[in-house]
């Protein structure tokens, strides 16, 4: 996830204390994925190693922050990647993306194929547009191994829609490996990092806590919660996005899944081996959360969800206090899809605009969202930075406004 | 940025640069050396530089010199200055078979390709599984090997399986929105469409299965599909086949034969099995332990259609009885697997079978 903590920009630059916990390395990262991403306050860049089965904590040198955050546009942000990793942009895959909280620059995780290899690779976007790759070798780091990892080897079950027999292009998910869910998304909190993915040999929802610096100890729990739209108790999809903010007065964790619940979790809640029951309290529609980020919008704590099938949804954090609990028998029984006039359920936000449709998006400093943006009319992936209260570019509108008639007339 | 270089060297062809460069361009351009090995580096002299950094001096660019440079970001690399030579190595290796282009005080441009072998091998398919050349009616995916890494989303452009009258039947594989490539991009899954080897489905009714017993086909791949570099693409590539009867029973290991190894050489394991099997899958279900459970490590290698599978230890057989561990979720050819047939049944319960093992007792030596 990417979180926003204006707090922490002006404090905290100085480094932890390295070599105090038991796993600090001073060899060279042996990262085999460059996944998630997520930044601590004080510029300490986790990165989820869904290969290796690991998180990754580096070290980033201490930039100074910026007078003003500036906004960051690049045009085909893909081969301009690919330039620099010396590779044409049909080798590169684009995994995660985050900023850095004082710098303001943006890092991007990627995997670069060439020589019959994919390797992982971390991209860095200074404040003026120039592309950077990350030296990962030069950086101190800390690795935690995580506990539970799943299998490699397990694939998903191919599934055709409703009584349909699968499509070809449903039978290729029998090829992909459950363990590509076992990284999802990272939020630091507190001196914590939270991970949310899937684990054990069953592969269950499991949301994990650990300390940082690593200490090597850790708690994984698994997740249980009811499905609106599905009408069914959950416990093998994992989190997409989250979030940690205080409702009804205690830390929670506000957990998005697939299709599209909104659940509560208190922080409290997640101690190692525990069975949590998360709090259904929304159904906004059908579709896949891809990021969930914490802002503000005209002074109020919102959140802005994007997803692979939707418009943004922002959501006021403080809708969330007091929010009705959905369990099994509460509404009419069967699925749901968005046509119903039952959906969506207990939705306290707002569906946006947003011009083209979001690869990855983060928080650049307190006023623009850093979007990693597929045109809807080139099919070009962009780097656009936009004004956070109305994210929205205009090249590719055409309204009153652009006939100079128009204009003459005022 | 270097106007004038763009329109000298554009149109020329990279053999007409290669040929170019040696002579003229070497004095002229201080010593530039392009590098032999893909770890670089790109060396040219430190004169050459004239006032310039080496950073400015001296940039490495993505594909050919009429693509150079405008918009474009340097490759990424560290530069090195002994004696009187600028050095730059790339932070990742030069991809073999990609065209660079290295820009000089931002005013002339070389270019280059590095790894001999790759420079003049196409990035063609080299194997397609099954390798048979009769499979099932039924026959689940194919595998296609490339020499190269290739570009993605362009199979529905350039694979297609031809019937024996020579019609291309487009919607065998169906839609390839979700292609399955192995890492390095240079193995790609296709699928049947299930609902053109399933009985009783609709495509099956309309459209009838894709491959008929008794009849003859071709999976083409054709010419033009370009590498994940651009630097190369494929020419036509063709597989016959013939189709027989297809598989809907388990696979059995009663009906293998096995022929074990003599003690205290490296003589090699063999399984003949009763049926094709996933050529791919044969790679990693099948493991080999001493008597005592611990793997034993080797070579495999699949013949025949993929119906021998042949086990080379590392070492010498040192166990007079060893056991070969068979995953149950090895599928035939047609997706069958040890547990259930592909095309069952709705409410036909699966075998409940983990792995099945074969004791196999080892030659005397």
């Amino acid at each position: 996830m990417k979180h926003l903590r204006s707090t922490a920009i002006a404090a905290l630059i100085a480094a932890l204390p390295i070599g105090m916990a038991p796993v600090a390395h001073a060899a060279s990262a042996d990262l085999k994925f460059a996944g998630a991403l997520e930044f601590a306050d004080d510029g300490t860049l986790f990165v989820g190693d869904n290969y290796s089965g690991a998180i990754f904590a580096f070290e980033m040198p201490s930039a100074a922050a910026p007078d003003q955050v500036a906004p960051v546009n690049i045009g085909d942000i893909d081969v301009k990647i690919a330039d620099v990793l010396g590779v044409p942009s049909s080798a590169l895959a684009i995994n995660d993306m985050a900023v850095h909280p004082v710098s303001a620059e943006i890092y991007i995780s990627v995997s670069r194929i060439g020589n019959f290899e994919s390797a992982p690779a971390l991209i860095q976007v200074s404040q003026a547009g120039e592309i950077s790759v990350v030296d990962l070798s030069s950086l101190n780091f800390q690795k935690q191994m995580l506990d539970h990892y799943p299998d490699q080897e397990t694939t998903f079950r191919p599934r055709g829609l409703g009584q349909m027999p699968p499509l070809v292009r449903d039978q290729a998910k029998g090829e992909i490996k459950l363990s590509s869910l076992a990284i999802m998304d990272m939020e630091f909190h507190e001196g914590e990092l939270f991970v949310s993915g899937v684990a054990f040999d069953n592969f269950l929802s499991t949301l994990r806590r650990m300390p940082y610096p690593f200490t090597d100890t850790q708690s994984a729990a698994n997740v249980e919660m009811y499905h609106i739209s599905h009408d069914q108790f959950e416990t093998r999809a994992p989190i997409r996005a989250m979030s940690i903010h205080e409702i009804d007065g205690e830390p929670t964790l506000v957990a998005a899944y697939t299709c599209s619940p909104i659940v509560l979790i208190g922080l409290d809640e997640i101690v190692d081996g525990a069975k949590i029951s998360a709090r259904t309290i929304m159904d906004y529609g059908n579709g896949q959360p891809l990021d969930m980020l914490s802002y503000k919008l005209n002074g109020e704590e919102s959140l802005f969800l994007t997803s692979n099938s939707r418009s943004p949804h922002i959501i006021p954090v403080s809708s969330l206090n007091d929010a009705q609990s959905y369990t099994k028998g509460d509404l009419p029984e069967g699925g749901k899809s968005d046509t119903m006039p039952i959906m969506p359920v207990g939705d306290t936000g707002k569906a946006i605009m947003f011009d083209g449709m979001s690869l990855q998006m983060a928080n650049l400093g307190e006023n623009f969202f850093v979007s990693l943006t597929r045109d809807m009319y080139t099919g070009s992936l962009n780097m656009d930075s936009n004004f956070n209260g109305f994210p929205n570019r205009l090249h590719n509108l055409v309204a009153e406004f652009d006939f100079p008639q128009y204009w003459e007339d005022k | 940025m270097c106007r004038g270089c763009l329109n000298r060297w554009r149109g020329l062809s990279l053999a007409g640069l290669l040929a170019l460069a040696p002579a003229a361009a070497l004095t002229q351009e201080g010593g530039f050396t392009a590098p032999d090995q893909t770890d670089g580096p790109v060396s040219i002299s430190m004169n050459a530089m004239g006032s310039l950094t080496p950073q400015a001096g001296l940039r490495v660019f993505v594909g050919p010199a009429s693509e150079c440079c405008e918009g474009r970001s340097p490759v990424s690399g560290r530069y090195l200055v002994v004696e009187d030579t600028v050095s730059f190595v790339p932070a990742f290796p030069f991809v073999q078979g990609q065209v660079y282009s290295a820009l000089i005080r931002g005013e002339s441009i070389r270019e280059f390709v590095v790894g001999g072998e790759s420079v003049s091998a196409a990035p063609e398919v080299v194997a397609v599984y099954p390798s048979g050349t009769t499979i099932p009616e039924n026959t689940l995916r194919f595998y296609v090997d490339f020499a190269h890494p290739m570009q993605p989303h362009r199979a529905e452009e350039f694979i297609s399986l031809e019937r024996g009258d020579g019609r291309p039947d487009r919607a065998a594989f169906m839609s390839f929105k979700q292609e399955l490539w192995n890492h390095d991009r240079t193995r790609l899954t296709l699928l049947m469409d299930p609902g053109r080897i399933k009985r009783g489905v609709a495509t099956n009714l309309e459209l009838g299965p894709a491959l008929e017993s008794g009849q003859s086909y071709t999976l083409v791949v054709g010419a033009g599909w370009p590498s994940a570099n651009g630097q190369g693409v494929t020419s036509e590539y063709r597989a016959p086949f013939d189709v027989g009867e297809p598989i809907r029973s388990l696979p059995d290991t009663k009906k293998w034969t096995v022929t074990a190894p003599r003690m205290a050489t490296r003589q090699l394991l063999e399984l003949r099995f009763d049926r094709p099997f996933d050529q791919v899958q044969l790679g990693h279900t099948i493991i080999v332990q001493d008597a005592g459970g611990r793997p034993i490590q080797g070579t495999i290698n699949t013949l025949e259609s993929e119906t021998v599978w042949r086990f080379v230890p590392q070492a010498a057989w040192s166990d007079p009885e060893i056991q070969v561990v068979v995953d149950a979720s090895l599928e035939d050819v047609a997706g069958n697997n040890f547990r259930e047939v592909l095309d069952h049944a709705v409410g036909t319960p699966a075998r409940e079978v983990v792995s099945t093992t074969l004791k196999v007792t080892l030659k005397a030596p």
